[in-house]
């Protein structure tokens, strides 16, 4: 009986091989063999059901690395006791260190006479800071086919944003929306024009309706935005509420999301008027 | 969409003849895949995307001047210009094409396919999230860190067999809640 051909050269990939070799697997964590690597990606360029693993295996990597990140513990030397008090002990070095360096610093210059400086203490950022908003980016997408009405105004509107002219954009989107209102980008992207030009009350109705139309890939920048419009609002908890459905996603947006709720923690702690 | 020969031949002489759907169905065909190699080859997402683009506007340049000596094997002549362009830019570290404005074809990347894309890692988060910890962690050793089944046993006090099964059945979960949560 005649050996199958994957058999016989070791580069030939067919989708019984990539099965039984485990392939897809391999190739995603990067064990394959240049030759088996080269001879896998042809294939795959040809073969939908195999594309398909190796878009699943993807994702599935990228989530597990995300988890990793967060639930792998410390390695063995940071967990003993004594590595700890050799930190602390570090740490109190350098305060004092840096306080005497500060102290130092303080002291007048002989013969030149300065100002009394306020004492060095850390700075709490302000609830009016917490709620700065950088654009969020947009990419054009040149697509060949004729695009319908609400496509043309989100493109026309997408020109003025691009632009810094939120006020242009946001117009623009309004109509857009108004055209269809099944789009989540129209809505998210009205949202951030309206933030950026200091309309918080039409950002936030603009940001949730991005979010009733449930899971895309705005969700999660629609809940981080309508955070920020909250703040600007000076709606602490409203912000917070959605400060922690962002990190709950998990997603590009964990980590800015847990910097600001520390910060609005670290704001009530001085006990400054906010909500 | 599996490439026969016939199919192949017939989009790169539809290409050739300057229809515009032809070329957006070579985009929607292949800027995954050519996305797929170049993070695999690079380890660099923002890299891959404008790497996409480099790879796809030299093909549609090459069909375009009927430049395929083999109309039949599309995939192939796709598959090995991105090989080309992905090792050149590894061994280099700067692209083909630097940042041109590839008009009309600006941006290669298709708004759709991303936005689905970005949908199906939301569903993979919420599958991931609800797999047994084990699972989870021989998952992980797998995809992540890189490591055999033999290398997972020792670790885990398993068998190596034990780490198979289990890995094979927290897969197949994935792909069934995926699967789940796609039906409308």
């Amino acid at each position: 009986m005649t050996e199958p051909t994957a058999h016989r050269d070791p580069g030939a990939m067919d989708c019984a091989r990539v099965v039984r070799d485990e392939v897809t697997e391999q190739y995603v964590s990067g064990r394959l063999s240049e030759v088996d690597q080269a001879a896998f990606e042809q294939h795959y360029f040809q073969c939908a059901r195999c594309f398909e693993e190796l878009r699943v295996y993807r994702l599935l990597r990228t989530e597990l690395e995300h988890t990793a990140a967060s639930e792998r513990p410390l390695p063995r030397r940071f967990r003993r006791p004594w590595f700890w008090s050799l930190a602390a002990a570090a740490v109190l070095v350098a305060s004092v260190l840096t306080w005497r360096q500060v102290r130092i610093s303080e002291l007048p210059t002989p013969g030149v006479s300065s100002p009394a400086q306020p004492t060095e203490q850390a700075r709490v950022v302000s609830l009016e800071e917490l709620s700065a908003v950088t654009p969020p980016p947009y990419q054009a997408v040149t697509l060949r086919s004729t695009p319908d009405a609400a496509t043309r105004r989100f493109r026309e509107a997408m020109v003025h944003y691009q632009r810094g002219d939120y006020t242009g954009s946001a117009q623009r989107l309004t109509e857009a929306a108004k055209l269809d209102a099944s789009q989540p980008h129209t809505h998210f992207y009205l949202g951030a024009s309206h933030l950026l030009s200091g309309n918080a009350d039409e950002a936030i109705n603009a940001l949730q309706a991005a979010i009733k139309l449930g899971e895309s890939g705005y969700l999660e920048e629609s809940h981080f935005y309508l955070a920020k419009a909250f703040l600007r609002k000076r709606q602490v908890d409203e912000a917070r509420a959605e400060l922690l459905k962002t990190v709950a996603l998990k997603g590009d947006r964990e980590r800015d999301a847990r910097t600001l709720l520390e910060a609005l923690d670290a704001l009530r702690r001085t006990g400054a008027e906010i909500r | 969409m599996d490439f026969s020969a016939d199919a192949s031949a017939a989009l790169f002489e539809r290409i050739r003849l300057g229809d515009a759907a032809a070329e957006e169905e070579l985009v929607q065909s292949f800027g995954g895949r050519v996305f797929a190699m170049a993070v695999a080859r690079t380890r660099d997402r923002e890299a891959s995307r404008d790497l996409v683009q480099d790879v796809l506007w030299a093909v549609v340049q090459a069909l375009r001047g009927g430049q395929l000596r083999a109309p039949d094997k599309l995939a192939a002549f796709v598959s090995g210009t991105a090989r080309n362009l992905i090792n050149n830019y590894c061994r280099t570290r700067t692209r083909a094409l630097p940042d041109v404005h590839h008009a009309p074809v600006s941006s290669m990347a298709d708004a759709s396919q991303m936005v689905e894309d970005q949908q199906r890692a939301l569903r993979v988060r919420r599958a991931v999230s609800e797999l047994e910890s084990d699972d989870r962690r021989i998952l992980m050793l797998t995809l992540v860190d890189g490591l055999t089944p033999g290398e997972i046993a020792s670790r885990l006090r398993l068998s190596p067999d034990v780490v198979r099964q289990r890995k094979s059945r927290a897969i197949k979960k994935v792909i069934a809640m995926l699967a789940e949560r796609s039906r409308p």
